[in-house]
């Protein structure tokens, strides 16, 4: 379990401990640290594991954090694309980390998302109930809604989601043709990363930066959001037309200087529908709330899972 | 390339502005505009159909194809006004105008700014910037992918598109045709299209902003199409969820809409419907 390939891990994960553990689609790389109850924090895009660098050793203190690169992400296995898009299907992601932490001995645990592992996050809760106790989400209302309200206005704010939801092989090629032109503008310009470079070290910048020249990794980037464009949509539409709510205690952390509040007003008008217990906060950041304010996002993940 | 018959001449609209238009026939005076991504070359086959009755003008817009690329001037008020300086150029008083898609909607915004000038107005392709904006909804509006993408802040979209030039122009050469196009016409558009990144993409962020602002002052002011307008579209209606004819006829009282199963390059996929159209218009 020593000796991971993993490099430029940040100090911050110094007390954690490498994994790589085995699921039944393919390997998920993974850092496990602290101690007392389960907690599983999955990332969004484009990045890895290393966004929680500043949060988990906090959350660490008070339990045993587990955090992962999703399928297709980091150093984690990459699913050969699928009709249909099952293999990067939010279900499919879901199911890896349940199954991850089954291997880890953790049978019930709570699960903390950002963007597009808030997404997994909630499917997992609505997939696998006995098995999550609490779930919280940085930063996304669900899927389904997203595009249920989608407008104009809100297709040119996220124009992402359309583009990398383009039949392959176009927005791989576009992004390969200038890959730092997409971290820099896209990334880094409209979507906030990286502001205060006291909190974003040049070399974790670089981690996030360097996916983006690997084929494969801008390959399932794309299919994560072509299943967001049609996969994912139905398995939300199943779910609303059949009654099926997220049955645990949700927390919805969004960022105060994000879209959510531009588009959606308060955010938890929307997840209500989702589950009986909802409650959340802005916080004071971009949309990558848990390294822009890692303190204040700690803070209210252990308020929540203490509860 | 050339359209074979047809004489070239660089016409001045502009300060600075020229654009390289095709020109053959005699009579009435009838202007072709061509869309996204490709030049006047579009009408090659109906062109030298339509030179049997009429003087028909087929320039490059602004920012296309060999006209003049300058950095700003890209609201569809101010191409339209090209189109009527070039027709001043080429001594008509009055003429016929016919564009598809980007040419449309230069056409369109010329119809409406230039009543006095525009005997009849033939769209093919579009809906009016205003209406598109508004009919995008919900995940089928991934379709309209390439409007989100070069609506946003210069360089980004400048910068993904030159990255891989033809497979972005490509992608649209080779999805909204039925009839695949041959080689040599297709490397054309895609080394036009390849020379006018910065200025194609100044054309549809001026259709996210500038344009759509001037749609709305129309429809605030009920001003609508004067002349007698012929609207040809795909039935892609049915796979938005909207009525195009119907968000047609309040622009254009004086409105035929045809929907038709040809692709969305109608003029190369069935050059002898859009002849067809467009001499119909005349003979009305």
């Amino acid at each position: 379990m020593h000796g991971s390939r993993r490099n430029g891990l940040p100090a911050a994960f110094g007390g954690f401990e490498a994994h790589r553990l085995t699921t039944r689609r393919g390997t998920i790389n993974a850092v496990v640290g602290g101690s007392g109850p389960p907690l599983l924090l999955l990332h969004g895009y484009p990045q890895s594991l290393l966004m929680w660098h500043a949060t988990a050793p906090r959350l660490a203190r008070r339990h045993t954090v587990v955090v992962t690169d999703m399928a297709g992400y980091g150093d984690s296995f990459r699913p050969a694309p699928s009709f249909g898009h099952e293999a990067h299907s939010k279900r499919a992601l879901a199911l890896d980390q349940v199954e991850v932490m089954d291997r880890l001995g953790f049978d019930t645990f709570a699960v903390a998302g950002h963007d597009r592992g808030g997404r997994v996050a909630y499917r997992m809760a609505l997939d696998h109930p006995g098995h999550v106790s609490r779930l919280a989400v940085l930063d996304i209302v669900p899927t389904g809604d997203v595009w249920a309200r989608a407008d104009a206005a809100l297709a040119r704010g996220y124009w992402h989601w359309s583009f990398l939801a383009l039949p392959a092989p176009l927005p791989e090629r576009l992004i390969a043709g200038d890959p730092d032109a997409f971290f820099d503008l896209h990334v880094r310009g409209q979507l906030g990363l990286g502001e205060d470079p006291e909190r974003y070290p040049l070399e974790l910048l670089d981690a996030y930066r360097r996916p983006l020249t690997d084929p494969g990794a801008v390959e399932a980037m794309c299919e994560d959001y072509r299943a967001g464009a049609t996969i994912d949509v139905e398995h939300d539409e199943l779910d609303r037309a059949e009654g099926r709510r997220i049955a645990c205690p949700l927390l919805v952390l969004w960022a105060a200087h994000g879209s959510l509040p531009r588009f959606y007003g308060d955010p938890l008008d929307v997840w209500r529908p989702w589950a009986a217990d909802v409650r959340g906060a802005a916080v004071d950041a971009s949309h990558f709330m848990a390294e822009d304010r890692p303190e204040e996002t700690a803070g209210h993940l252990l308020a929540f899972l203490g509860a | 390339m050339q359209i074979e018959g047809f004489e070239y001449r660089d016409v001045k609209v502009a300060e600075d502005v020229s654009l390289h238009t095709a020109i053959a026939g005699s009579g009435p005076a009838i202007v072709l505009l061509h869309g996204f991504p490709q030049t006047h070359l579009m009408w090659r086959h109906v062109a030298p159909r339509l030179a049997a009755t009429h003087t028909v003008i087929c320039p490059d817009l602004r920012g296309y194809g060999a006209s003049s690329k300058p950095a700003d001037g890209y609201a569809k008020r101010t191409m339209a006004q090209d189109v009527v300086n070039l027709a001043d150029a080429l001594g008509f008083e009055r003429f016929a105008l016919a564009g598809h898609d980007r040419g449309a909607l230069v056409a369109f915004r010329a119809g409406l700014d230039h009543p006095d000038r525009i005997t009849d107005l033939t769209i093919l392709d579009v809906l009016p910037t205003l209406d598109m904006w508004e009919v995008l909804h919900g995940v089928d509006a991934t379709v309209a992918f390439h409007l989100y993408l070069m609506a946003q802040p210069r360089p980004l979209p400048e910068q993904l598109i030159a990255g891989a030039p033809d497979a972005f122009f490509g992608f649209f050469l080779d999805l909204w045709g039925i009839t695949p196009f041959d080689p040599e016409i297709k490397a054309a558009y895609l080394q036009a299209s390849r020379e006018a990144i910065p200025s194609i993409v100044a054309d549809y962020r001026a259709s996210a902003s500038t344009d759509i602002d001037h749609d709305r002052a129309d429809r605030a002011a009920s001003r609508t199409l004067a002349m007698p307008t012929t609207v040809v579209q795909q039935d892609w209606g049915a796979a938005l969820g909207f009525d195009a004819a119907a968000l047609w006829r309040p622009w254009a009282p004086a409105l035929t809409h045809r929907t038709v199963t040809s692709g969305h390059f109608m003029a190369e996929d069935d050059p002898e419907l859009i002849t067809e159209v467009l001499l119909a218009v005349s003979r009305n």
